[in-house]
């Protein structure tokens, strides 16, 4: 578990997320109006908010690239990966094929996040979770989704 | 994947064999969309329509609330649902009559849906806090043209019938007052109330119980009729603005696709709704009146208020430019 | 006076009835079960079990939905406490210290002290809505726009106190969050606004996909790169009832925590929310050793849990005193009145006296009930904590994806969490605390809302937020506030460029 070699630390990086955020929100606010501070049109907060926070990014970019700061925590792409997917396909199938398959697939792709998991105690854990959850969820609390396809 | 697989081929047969069931209809259970919030006006219509519905057809009706975009984002969602009778639309004047034309929608009121009945309608009722000389329509013409700008009205935010009421109002009469919007129709009403603004054009269920404790005074509703809840208040009509009518309905609308058959044996039991007492208690006590209409007539309605809605936005930019 | 405690006793009468108890403990125990489901919140919950109370009397009904409300405000503390996963904006400060406990092996502590102390101010607050109802009910009357500002101004301030980094790094945060909260359809002018051409984030971003993201599902995420026993420090596990010197600690917090939650649970909006981010920062303050926040400190959830239990309960004052929902759950309370033949406004205490000092009375005995139900649970909780992680993860991503799911019945709020989730392991591994990220978040919309209404009915004139009272005394606040955030800074860097 020893950290990789760091670039640079938290800070800069912090900072450099701000600033790419504030651009993107810009990008985005370039379209709206403005107004004035008497007459604020949709674009007003928007664009003063972006704007200092693309100054406040800023900032703690050359804090960090003048001091030493904390690093940055090391990035494990494993667990990282494996439950996003999990949860993106728990979405795509809860309305196509059901709760049921939803939870198994989202289970199964869980499972590869870690690796002290074991086939049997996930497979057993994933077909429990969705028993449980047609009761819990569906029966009990009335969730309108399908159970089965 | 295999799985996967799986749930594509079941979900396809399921599509097939539902076509050729509309004699069987209704075998499964119907979804009712309400495009807003739970708690609002449209979703006690909703929910009083899906009691009725779920004991006229035997078979379960399940309220499903899909808020978002002032009615559109639940509306979108029926129009490109499958037309087989088991999505249905508690749609509203705001998100199919205002909407695509004051803003850009993906559906079009009159050909994503069929519309089957209206089953309420809700007049705006004009109030103002208490505080202030206001005593009439004619009062707050006067008023309102004497202090050009100062009469604040509050809305459910721009884009929606408290706003478009008004903004049709000081077209025609020839008033300005100033807009300030809020997030929803019943903060709107209590800032009448609490006299942060002067006056709103809100809907009957939020103004009545306020009337009634005198902490606002109504002043008249829109509708082309007085109401049967406040037979003593004028119309906007009768008194200043002759011609001028805004009622706020809620009716069932299917997606395009959906089956005449399916229709008419909706229709029916829509028809039958508004003959029942206790749906008539129940709406009653939101403020709001009972209403039958068939597939054609409701058809035809929409199609006049998309008119009047796009004449008055004309207005609006017309005069700006 | 002795017209209240008749009244009272009357209601005694009403909701003390075998079905009523029943209703109400119905409404209690699914309270509960919602409040520890992460996502599930009331006014799903709400919606989806309204037509089963079709066949009941009315005061049953209300009986029960009510329970379910504040039910939920004891429960919601428990996942934020055992895995990091708030179930709204009000525990999420419950979070910061109650998930270090947890991991401390003070699970149990933590959890008992947040059953007291939401017990003690929920009573505290239908005590107030009791007496108080109405005169309070005035005051909220003389709050406009201006003093909504200024209160969310008071409330952002708050924020920064939470951080235990660098302010300068949390105000950022705060910016950050603000931006993310003015995504959606503006009010003024319905325009869409940095929303992607997408229809779904017309509304704004959904609440409980950015907090599950960037709380829960990015812990779990972060637990995973650990080898599982270091999760929870089972060495440790005490006796799960706090000892007689926590609960003197925690004492002055939960006092504290009660007044700051039933004042600020009157107003309308973030009324709630704004109430445990105060209750945190006040606490921090007058804690003689605020370095203990962060780490595991009783008073952080003392506070906080007290607050938004008392808040819970007197929000109830402005619809039952002048019929005016302030929030989302109120106004399907209205809803469901009005199903029931029933539509609430100013005059519900006079024409519905039964309605009204019955519901009362079945929040004593609902309050006694929820925490008769949730302290023998904790111990059940605790134990959970047993499970083995690889097990527990599965279990945790799947009632998330659920909870998410519930809310809006839509697959894109997942996809907007498995985005936040991202954001959050960013996040956390840059060291940015996302707790004032959320607050900027909950309140940007509400800020720019009334400081635009504020101009709008006071005809552009800015000097309107000096010139009324209340706002002015909210700035002042806000002020002193921020000035004993930035002062110790300073010095402190002051001193750092000294020793160096």
């Amino acid at each position: 578990m020893k950290s990789l070699t760091q670039r640079g630390n938290s800070d800069f990086y912090t900072g450099l997320l701000l600033v790419v955020i504030a651009a993107i929100a810009l990008i985005y606010i370039r379209t709206l109006t403005i107004g004035t501070v008497l007459d604020m049109g949709p674009g007003y907060f928007p664009l003063g908010l972006a704007l200092i926070l693309m100054g406040m990014g800023l900032v703690i970019v050359v804090k960090g690239l003048t001091t030493a700061g904390v690093p940055v925590g090391t990035i494990h792409l494993r667990p990282l990966c494996f439950i996003l997917l999990s949860f993106a396909a728990f979405g795509l199938l809860v309305e196509r094929a059901g709760l049921i398959i939803a939870i198994l697939a989202q289970v199964g792709l869980a499972h590869f996040a870690s690796r002290e998991t074991t086939w049997l105690a996930s497979a057993i854990t994933g077909v429990l979770l969705s028993i449980a959850s047609s009761v819990v969820f569906v029966w009990l609390l009335k969730i309108p989704v399908n159970v089965l396809p | 994947m295999k799985r996967i697989l799986l749930a594509a081929l079941l979900m396809g047969t399921g599509l097939s064999a539902t076509v050729a069931s509309a004699q069987e209809w209704p075998s499964k259970p119907i979804k009712l969309v309400v495009p807003y919030a739970p708690g609002g006006y449209t979703d006690a219509v909703g929910r009083i329509t899906a009691r009725f519905l779920e004991k006229e057809l035997s078979q379960t009706v399940i309220v499903e609330n899909r808020a978002g975009g002032g009615g559109i984002v639940g509306s979108d969602l029926v129009s490109k649902s499958p037309g087989d009778g088991y999505t249905l639309c508690v749609c509203s004047v705001g998100a199919i009559s205002i909407a695509p034309v004051a803003q850009t929608t993906s559906y079009d009121p009159l050909k994503s849906f069929k519309p089957i009945s209206v089953v309420s309608t809700i007049p705006q009722t004009v109030i103002v806090n208490p505080s202030l000389p206001i005593n009439s329509m004619e009062d707050l013409v006067k008023y309102a043209k004497a202090n050009p700008g100062k009469l604040t009205y509050g809305s459910s935010g721009a884009g929606g019938l408290m706003y478009f009421s008004v903004a049709l109002f000081d077209a025609r009469v020839g008033t300005k007052m100033t807009h300030v919007p809020f997030k929803g129709g019943s903060p709107a009403t209590a800032a009448v109330v609490s006299g942060e603004v002067n006056l709103s054009f809100t809907n009957m269920t939020d103004a009545l119980p306020q009337i009634e404790a005198n902490t606002v005074r109504a002043l008249a509703v829109t509708s082309a009729s007085r109401s049967e809840f406040l037979p003593k208040v004028a119309t906007v009509a009768e008194t200043v603005s002759p011609g001028y009518a805004v009622e706020s309905w809620n009716g069932i609308m299917a997606p395009a696709s959906t089956p005449d058959a399916i229709v008419t044996k909706i229709s029916a039991a829509l028809k039958k709704m508004a003959a029942d007492p206790e749906v008539k208690k129940n709406m009653a006590v939101a403020g709001a009146s009972t209403v039958f209409t068939t597939p054609a007539e409701y058809t035809a309605q929409i199609g006049k208020e998309v008119d009047q809605w796009r004449t008055l936005l004309k207005e609006i930019s017309d005069k700006k430019t | 006076m002795i017209d209240v405690f008749a009244a009272l006793g009357h209601g005694f009468s009403v909701a003390a009835t075998p079905l009523n108890l029943v209703f109400c403990l119905l409404g209690a125990v699914c309270g509960t079960l919602i409040g520890v489901l992460p996502g599930l919140g009331p006014v799903a919950t709400i919606s989806l079990l309204l037509p089963a109370t079709y066949a009941l009397d009315p005061i049953g009904a209300i009986i029960m939905l009510a329970g379910i409300y504040y039910g939920a405000q004891y429960g919601g503390s428990t996942t934020a406490i055992l895995v990091n996963i708030p179930g709204e904006s009000t525990s999420v400060v419950t979070a910061i210290d109650g998930y270090k406990m947890a991991q401390q092996g003070r699970a149990g502590e933590a959890l008992a002290i947040a059953a007291i102390g939401s017990f003690l101010a929920g009573c505290f607050g239908t005590v107030v809505i009791a007496l108080l109802g109405p005169p309070l009910a005035l005051m909220t009357q003389k709050f406009a726009s201006p003093d909504y500002f200024s209160l969310m101004i008071l409330g952002l301030v708050s924020a920064v106190v939470l951080a235990n980094g660098s302010p300068f790094r949390a105000v950022s945060m705060i910016f950050l969050g603000l931006l993310l909260g003015m995504v959606g359809m503006d009010i003024n002018t319905g325009e869409a606004r940095m929303t992607f051409g997408l229809i779904e984030l017309s509304d704004g971003i959904n609440f409980v996909a950015l907090v599950m993201g960037l709380f829960g599902v990015a812990e779990v995420i972060s637990n995973l790169e650990n080898k599982f026993t270091r999760i929870v420090n089972h060495s440790k596990i005490n006796s799960i009832w706090p000892s007689l010197k926590v609960l003197r600690g925690a004492w002055g917090a939960i006092t504290r925590g009660t007044l700051i939650g039933t004042l600020f649970g009157i107003l309308p909006g973030g009324g709630a929310t704004i109430a445990s981010f105060s209750s945190y920062a006040l606490e921090k303050r007058v804690s003689k050793t605020p370095e203990r926040f962060g780490n595991g400190a009783i008073e952080g959830v003392a506070g906080p849990e007290s607050a938004n239990n008392a808040a819970a309960q007197t929000s109830f004052v402005p619809l039952l005193t002048m019929g005016i929902p302030t929030s989302a759950t109120m106004a399907l309370l209205v809803g469901a009145l009005t199903l029931h033949g029933i539509a609430p406004g100013p005059t519900i205490i006079s024409r519905q006296p039964d309605l009204f000092w019955g519901l009362i009375a079945s929040m004593f005995i609902g309050n006694a009930m929820l925490v008769i139900i949730n302290l023998p649970l904790i111990g059940l909780w605790v134990r959970l904590l047993n499970v083995p992680y690889r097990i527990l993860y599965l279990v945790i991503a799947v009632v998330c994806a659920i909870g998410v799911y519930s809310v809006n019945n839509s697959s894109f709020d997942i996809y907007m969490t498995v985005g936040f989730t991202a954001l959050g392991y960013i996040l956390r591994k840059l060291d940015a605390e996302p707790a004032p990220l959320l607050m900027g978040f909950v309140l940007g919309p509400m800020v720019e809302e009334n400081f635009r209404r504020s101009l709008i009915t006071s005809h552009g004139d800015p000097m309107v937020f000096l010139q009324r009272p209340i706002s002015l005394v909210l700035l002042l606040l806000s002020a002193v506030l921020l000035i004993s955030i930035v002062m110790p800074s300073i010095s402190r860097r002051r001193q750092e460029v000294f020793q160096e």
